[in-house]
C-alpha cells in the first residue's frame, strides 16, 4: 500500500499543475496583501475587516479560501480520478497486483496530504507576508468575539481556523470525487464541480429567501449544510465566543455537515470507483 | 468560410455536452425565475435594491444567471473547442484539409459567438416573458441610478443595453480563453488558466473586474457610476485576444 | 511527373535535429515505401509534408504547389493518415465523413453525400457507415482513415504507419486497397512503415532515412540488386547499424 501511495503521490508531483500552484501561492499571497492593504485604508478602528500582522494569515485564508483552494482541489481530483481512468493511463495500474479499493483510498491520501502542504506553504507565506507588509497590533479584533484577543491566543486562532479550512477542503473534495468518477470527461467533471460550488454559494440565499417570504421558521443553522457557506463565514462563527451565538452549537453542527459531506460522497465514490467495470 | 462554419457547428452540436448545457443552463434560467418571482426586490449589490417589475426582471435575472455563464458553461464550450479537440487529436483531421488555419480559427470564434448569443437570448426572452406574466407592470422604472427614471419602452432598451453589454463581455471572455487555450496544453489546465486570468486580473487592476463581476459592471457603467476604464479594455480583450491568437494558430506547429 | 518534391529540408527541436537537409521527388503512379527505425524523423517529415509542422529551412512542393505558400492548393491534392487516425468518436463513420468533405471546396455542395457514399463503398464500409466510431475495431477506423484521405480526390495518399495494430487479415485488405486504388485510379501512394516485408509487396521505390537523414532512395529492383544474396530485411539492418 506504501509503494501504490508513493506512486500516487508521485504522479500527482509531477503534473504541472501541483508545481504551478506551488509557484503561484507567492504571488497569490502578494496580490492579496495588497488587495487588503488598500481595504485597510476605508476601515474604521475597531473592526474586525482591518487586516494586521498578526491577523493577516486568517484573512488571507478568508480571501482565497472559496476560489482558489476549492479550484485547485477540483482539478487536482479531475486529473487524478476522471482524466487518468478516462484516458486509459489508470490501466497500467490496474494491472498490477492491488484492489481498486487501495487505489481509490491512495488517490485519496495522496491528494489530502498534497492539499496539507499547500496549506502549511500558505500559512507560512502568510505569516511572513504579514510581518512585512502590515502593521502589528497589540491586540486583535476578531469576527463574532466579544472582547479582543491577545496575540498569543491569536496563533491558535489561526491554526484552528487553518485547521477546519482544511476540513471544509476535505468535505468538499469528497463531493468532487464523486462527481470525478462519474463523469465522461475532464471538462464534464470540471463543468460538474464548479456547478456545485455554485449551487452550494447560491444555497444560503435561496434558503434565507424561502425561509423569510413563505414563513417556515427553520433555524438558521441550516444554511451551513452549504459547505461553501461554512467556508465564507461559519469557520468564524464556529470558533466564535461570542454570548449571543453559544446557544446554537455551530462548532458540532457543521463539523457534523462536513463529516456527513465526506461519509456519503466518499462511501459511494469508493462504490462507484470500486464496482464498475473499466472499459479503457 | 462558410463550410467551416458549418463543419465546426455540426461537431460542435453533435458533443453531447453543448445540448446538455443549453438544457442545464434552460433549468438554471427557470428556478432563477422562480427564485425572483419570490422576491419583491430586485438587488444591485449588498446596498442598492428596487422594486422588481416586469421591465426590470430580465435584467435581475441575468445577474442572477451570469456566474454559470462566465464560469461554467462559457468556459467548457470555448475550451472544447478550442482545446479539446486539438488535445485529443482529432483536429488533425481538419487541419489536413485544404483550408486557412487562421479562418479555422475565425469559424470557431464565430460559432461560438453565436452558440453564447444563443444562451444570452434564452435568458432575455424567458426574462421578458416571466416579468410580464408574474410581476407587475409600472409606468415609470427607476434602476440603479435613483436621479434617472425611464417609460416601459425605455426601461426595454435599458435592459437590452445592458444584455449587449453582457455580451461583449462574453466576447472578451472568448478571445482570452482562445488565447489560454493556445498557450496552455491541456484542457483541465485551460479551465485553471481561464479561472487564474479572471480572479488574478481583479487583484492587478479593478479595471478588470468586468471579466468575472460582468454584472456589477453592467449596473455601474449604466448607472453612469463606474469609475473605471471599461469599453476600451473590453474591446483591447477582445480584438487583441483574437489578432494574437490567429495569428499564433497561423505560425504554430501542430504537434498532436 | 513530380507529385512530391522535398527540397533541403530541415527541422530541428532544440539543439536536436529532427530532420536534416532531406531531399527527394516521388513520381506520379508511384508506391514509395518510406522507411527508417523507431524516431528517424518519419513521422516529423508527414506532419510537415501536410502543413502540420514547419520546416526550419527547404522547400515542399505537391504537385508544384509550395505547402508553404499555397497551402490550400498543395493540400488540395493529398489525402493523409497521420499516426494513428482518430475521429470525432461522438459522430458516427458516415458524420464524420460528411462533416470532413464539407472542407474540400472542390467538391460541390450536392455532390458531397455521393462523394462520402463513394468512399465508404471503396474501402468497404458502407454497411457500418451509421455506427458511431466508438464503437469501430482497430482495422475499420484504418479503413475509414483511408476514405477520409480519399474524400478530396487527391493525387497524393500519405500513410503513416497503416498497418499498426492490423491483423493479418486487416493487412492483407489494405494491401489490397493500396494497390486497386494505384491500379485503378492512379493514386500516388506514400508509405511509411516498419513492416518491410509488407512494404515490399506493393512498393516500387523505397526512401530509407536514418536519424534525421537520407540514407538511400531508389526502385525496389536497385535496392534488391544492391542487397545481392542477402534479403532486403538483413540489408536494412546493416544499413542501419552501420
Amino acid at each position: 500500500m506504501m509503494a501504490l501511495l508513493h506512486s500516487e503521490w508521485e504522479r500527482l508531483w509531477k503534473r504541472k499543475i501541483a508545481w504551478l500552484f506551488l509557484i503561484a501561492i507567492p504571488c497569490i499571497i502578494v496580490a492579496t496583501a495588497k488587495y487588503y492593504l488598500g481595504h485597510n485604508v476605508g476601515i474604521p478602528p475597531g473592526s474586525p475587516e482591518i487586516t494586521t500582522a498578526e491577523n493577516f494569515p486568517v484573512m488571507a485564508m478568508i480571501e482565497q479560501l472559496i476560489i482558489v483552494f476549492n479550484v485547485v482541489a477540483l482539478i487536482l481530483l479531475t486529473l487524478s480520478f476522471t482524466e487518468e481512468y478516462r484516458s486509459g493511463q489508470l490501466r497500467m495500474i490496474m494491472l498490477r497486483a492491488y484492489s481498486s479499493s487501495q487505489l481509490f483510498w491512495a488517490k485519496w491520501i495522496a491528494f489530502a496530504l498534497m492539499m496539507a502542504l499547500f496549506f502549511i506553504i500558505y500559512l507560512l507565506a502568510a505569516v511572513l507576508a504579514g510581518y512585512l507588509l502590515f502593521k502589528s497590533a497589540p491586540q486583535q479584533i476578531l469576527f463574532y468575539y466579544d472582547h479582543a484577543v491577545p496575540n498569543g491566543d491569536m496563533i491558535l486562532y489561526t491554526l484552528r481556523y487553518y485547521g477546519m479550512a482544511y476540513a471544509s477542503i476535505v468535505g468538499m473534495a469528497s463531493v468532487f470525487i464523486g462527481i470525478g468518477v462519474i463523469s465522461r470527461s475532464s471538462t464534464a467533471a470540471i463543468g460538474l464541480g464548479m456547478g456545485f460550488l455554485l449551487c452550494s454559494l447560491g444555497f444560503p440565499l435561496v434558503f434565507e429567501m424561502s425561509n423569510r417570504v413563505l414563513g417556515l421558521n427553520l433555524p438558521g443553522m441550516l444554511k451551513y449544510l452549504s459547505l461553501s457557506e461554512i467556508q465564507f463565514s461559519g469557520i468564524a462563527v464556529m470558533m466564535s465566543n461570542a454570548d449571543a451565538l453559544k446557544g446554537v452549537h455551530a462548532g458540532i453542527w457543521m463539523i457534523c455537515v462536513i463529516a456527513g459531506y465526506t461519509a456519503v460522497f466518499m462511501t459511494a465514490s469508493r462504490l462507484i470507483f470500486t464496482k464498475s467495470d473499466r472499459w479503457i | 468560410m462558410i463550410q467551416l462554419m458549418q463543419s465546426d457547428w455540426q461537431r460542435m452540436w453533435k458533443r453531447k455536452k453543448t445540448m446538455v448545457s443549453l438544457l442545464i443552463f434552460v433549468g438554471i434560467v427557470l428556478l432563477d425565475c422562480l427564485f425572483l418571482m419570490m422576491q419583491n426586490l430586485g438587488a444591485f449589490d449588498n446596498v442598492s435594491t428596487v422594486p422588481l417589475t416586469a421591465q426590470n426582471f430580465s435584467l435581475f435575472l441575468l445577474k442572477e444567471v451570469s456566474f454559470f455563464l462566465v464560469l461554467i458553461i462559457g468556459p467548457i464550450l470555448m475550451i472544447d473547442s478550442f482545446n479539446g479537440e486539438y488535445h485529443g487529436g482529432q483536429l488533425r483531421l481538419v487541419l489536413i484539409r485544404p483550408i486557412s488555419v487562421m479562418r479555422l480559427f475565425a469559424a470557431k470564434w464565430i460559432n461560438l459567438a453565436i452558440i453564447m448569443g444563443m444562451f444570452v437570448l434564452v435568458t432575455f426572452t424567458v426574462g421578458e416573458i416571466f416579468g410580464h406574466l408574474f410581476k407587475p407592470s409600472v409606468d415609470s422604472v427607476v434602476f440603479l441610478n435613483p436621479d434617472r427614471s425611464y417609460s416601459s419602452a425605455g426601461a426595454f432598451m435599458y435592459c437590452l443595453e445592458s444584455y449587449g453589454l453582457f455580451m461583449l463581455i462574453v466576447l472578451a471572455q472568448l478571445s482570452l480563453t482562445g488565447l489560454i487555450c493556445t498557450v496552455l496544453p491541456s484542457p483541465i489546465i485551460c479551465y485553471l488558466g481561464w479561472v487564474g486570468v479572471a480572479v488574478g486580473s481583479m487583484y492587478v487592476s479593478n479595471t478588470f473586474s468586468f471579466l468575472l463581476f460582468g454584472m456589477s459592471t453592467i449596473f455601474q457603467w449604466m448607472a453612469g457610476s463606474y469609475s473605471h476604464a471599461f469599453i476600451m479594455p473590453l474591446f483591447g480583450c477582445m480584438i487583441l485576444g483574437l489578432a494574437v491568437t490567429m495569428f499564433w494558430w497561423n505560425r504554430r506547429n501542430w504537434v498532436k | 511527373m513530380k507529385v512530391l518534391e522535398i527540397e533541403h529540408i530541415t527541422k530541428k527541436a532544440g539543439r536536436r535535429t529532427l530532420v536534416g537537409d532531406m531531399s527527394f521527388d516521388i513520381m506520379q503512379g508511384d508506391v514509395c515505401g518510406f522507411v527508417g527505425p523507431n524516431g528517424a524523423g518519419k513521422t516529423t517529415l508527414i506532419r510537415m509534408i501536410t502543413g502540420l509542422i514547419k520546416p526550419e529551412e527547404g522547400c515542399i512542393r505537391i504537385e508544384g504547389c509550395d505547402v508553404q505558400r499555397d497551402r490550400k492548393k498543395a493540400l488540395g491534392q493529398v489525402g493523409a493518415i497521420v499516426e494513428s487516425p482518430i475521429f470525432f468518436p461522438y459522430m458516427s463513420g458516415k458524420d464524420n465523413l460528411l462533416n470532413l468533405v464539407k472542407l474540400h471546396v472542390n467538391i460541390p455542395k450536392g455532390q458531397r453525400a455521393s462523394r462520402v457514399d463513394e468512399v465508404l463503398n471503396i474501402v468497404g464500409l458502407a454497411g457500418r457507415g451509421k455506427d458511431k466510431v466508438k464503437t469501430y475495431s482497430l482495422g475499420m477506423k484504418q479503413r475509414l482513415g483511408i476514405a477520409q484521405a480519399l474524400l478530396g480526390n487527391p493525387k497524393l495518399i500519405i500513410l503513416d504507419e497503416p498497418a499498426n495494430g492490423l491483423d493479418p487479415m486487416g493487412i492483407r485488405e489494405l494491401r489490397n486497397l493500396i494497390l486497386e486504388l494505384n491500379e485503378k485510379h492512379g493514386i500516388t501512394f506514400f508509405v511509411s512503415s516498419h513492416l518491410l516485408d509488407e512494404l515490399q509487396r506493393i512498393c516500387s521505390r523505397f526512401v530509407i532515412i536514418k536519424e534525421g537523414r537520407l540514407v538511400w532512395q531508389g526502385t525496389q529492383e536497385q535496392w534488391q540488386e544492391m542487397a545481392g544474396s542477402s534479403n532486403l530485411e538483413d540489408h536494412f539492418v546493416e544499413m542501419m547499424t552501420s
